[in-house]
């Protein structure tokens, strides 16, 4: 069975986490809290401190 | 009562009283367009999933498989998947602005006409959306049919007014009523396929004995129809032919990356990062559910060799359940096709009522800005929902098409038309008006004439009607003059001037 198709599939994978990591380090690098800077690529809430 | 209807009643029944307390939770226009603006990231990825997982997808994916062979992997899987991957770069650039837009022909009114009042390229882009997704709620009305109609008996034609009660209870509530069935939908998605992919491996003894017979056989797709040739099911391009399945893969990926839905939908979380997070998690959720439907539509093959006389490959899934699974699982997998219909359904038809409602009616009236006129907007939304609904369960009655083949035709005009608009809008300050109209124009003459007549050289119909959309873009916004400020600054700049922010909030119409 050809396992191109499967190719296909799994190129897609790899292209969506180079876009992602890509348009997060833009955020990230921008630092603002509006667009939703954390500190880090894979979260979009900034822990809060104990008080 | 049956093990089916019992499931289905009580399935039903948790979905429409979710809905009525999401309802309760509107206040104003923007709750029901985009939750206002203030969508998590759990909330996110569960609406957005569903949305992938329509009846096209749960249906029409291993209906594919199993009659074109794994070539429907590229032309559909495959094809969304890149869709998926693209979307966390468009889903940033929509929601960087503080003030986002609340609908799809509202960012175009202020990326292309933010001088006029009223603004004819923002009704010609509502009203091409209101026709493609009534076509999409369509399609749902009739796989919800099929599906109700195979387990209780009842006629197709009864099963679809069925659908149209649960959908209006569904919608009723905007946005996030919509938000948070999808993701209980997602949930009892998962479920099912998985329960369908199980009972599928321990029928057929695993995924060997799955491609030796996929590719080796023989048996036609109806009882009584030609035979396939040998081993077809298992090549590249299957049944298809190299051009229609990179046509498909092309409609599917470039056409839903840029479908007015998705737009929409990354204008909804409470900041560009939630927005394109969202999208990355999705793509990594969906392979599992893929994986299942992969598995469902060659070990199908094996089970049910040919379909009987008289239906098409959309009733595999359906048939394979009722007539070989576990009642329990096949009641939970029945379920998550029809949870698969009704989230789909239920935002398209949101988008339908939006896009006639605030974005053609209330744009040719001009109405004034006031709080009183955004609680008549959200009345009216409600009625012209349950308008559409029943005109797409009339449209549906009596009618059949593929399914997923109709999601392919829409996606493949929305991107032919939308692409340019989208995307080099989003990526270059230079597109303009002219330039969109021209493009919008070239894609879909072109579309519609390569779907009719055939693309030439054999090429793939998609890449011939967007790419000469783009082009055609291109060459225009470099010999017209340059669109104003306003109309890109805040999808470039982080800190936009006090006129681009008073011209956003101009044409949302916000309450002063």
């Amino acid at each position: 069975m050809s396992i191109i198709p499967f190719v296909f599939w799994a190129a897609t994978l790899v292209i969506g986490l180079i876009i992602y990591i890509a348009v997060a380090s833009t955020i990230e690098k921008s630092g603002l809290d509006r667009l939703g800077a954390t500190g880090n690529l894979f979260t979009c809430e900034k822990k809060t401190d104990a008080k | 009562m049956n093990i089916y209807l019992i499931v289905f009643i009580v399935y039903f029944g948790i979905i429409i009283a979710t809905s009525i307390v999401g309802a309760k939770k509107v206040e104003s226009m923007e709750d029901f367009a985009v939750g206002g603006n203030k969508m998590g990231l759990m909330l996110g990825i569960g609406t957005s999933i569903a949305t992938w997982l329509s009846v096209a997808s749960v249906m029409g994916v291993p209906g594919n498989i199993y009659s074109r062979g794994v070539c429907a992997i590229i032309g559909w899987i495959a094809g969304w998947f890149l869709a998926t991957a693209m979307m966390p770069a468009i889903a940033y650039k929509i929601r960087r602005p503080a003030v986002p837009c609340r609908t799809f022909p509202e960012f175009i009114h202020l990326r292309y006409d933010p001088e006029s009042e009223k603004s004819k390229i923002r009704i010609f882009v509502a009203a091409i959306e209101l026709v493609g997704y009534f076509v999409f709620s369509f399609i749902q009305v009739q796989g919800f049919g099929i599906v109700l109609s195979s387990i209780t008996g009842l006629p197709y034609n009864i099963c679809c007014v069925c659908f149209m009660i649960i959908l209006i209870f569904t919608c009723m509530g905007g946005f996030e009523s919509v938000a948070r069935t999808d993701t209980a939908n997602a949930i009892l998605i998962l479920i099912g396929v998985i329960a369908g992919a199980i009972t599928v491996m321990q029928l057929t003894g695993g995924w060997g004995n799955i491609v030796e017979n996929f590719v080796t056989t023989t048996a036609p797709l109806t009882e009584g129809g030609e035979p396939l040739q040998a081993g077809i099911l298992g090549t590249t391009w299957g049944t298809f032919g190299v051009s229609a399945i990179l046509s498909t893969f092309l409609s599917n990926a470039f056409g839903a990356a840029v479908a007015p839905h998705w737009v929409s939908r990354f204008m909804a979380p409470k900041n560009a990062k939630t927005a394109a997070l969202q999208m990355f998690w999705v793509l990594i959720l969906l392979v599992p559910i893929f994986a299942c439907l992969v598995i469902i539509g060659m070990g199908g093959k094996m089970i049910m060799p040919s379909l009987s006389a008289g239906v098409t490959s959309d009733y595999m899934f359906p048939q394979l359940i009722i007539h070989h699974l576990n009642p329990v699982l096949g009641a939970l997998a029945l379920t998550a096709i029809c949870a698969a219909a009704v989230s789909t359904a239920n935002s398209m038809l949101l988008h339908c009522s939006t896009s006639l409602v605030y974005d053609i009616k209330r744009m040719i009236q001009g109405k004034e800005n006031s709080t009183e006129n955004d609680e008549k907007t959200t009345k009216e939304l409600r009625f012209w929902i349950l308008g559409l609904g029943v005109l797409a369960v009339l449209g549906a009655i009596g009618q059949f098409s593929l399914l997923a083949q109709g999601f392919t035709y829409v996606y493949g005009a929305f991107g032919s038309i939308f692409f340019a608009l989208i995307v080099v809008g989003l990526f270059s300050k230079k597109m303009n008006q002219p330039a969109a109209w021209v493009s919008m124009f070239v894609g879909f003459a072109l579309y519609l004439y390569c779907t009719i007549c055939g693309a030439p050289f054999g090429l793939p119909t998609f890449l011939v009607s967007a790419g000469l959309s783009v082009i055609s873009a291109i060459i225009v916004m470099n010999i017209t003059k340059k669109p104003p400020v306003e109309a890109y600054e805040a999808y470039f700049n982080d800190n936009p001037s006090e006129k681009t922010i008073a011209t956003i909030h101009r044409i949302r119409k916000d309450a002063v």
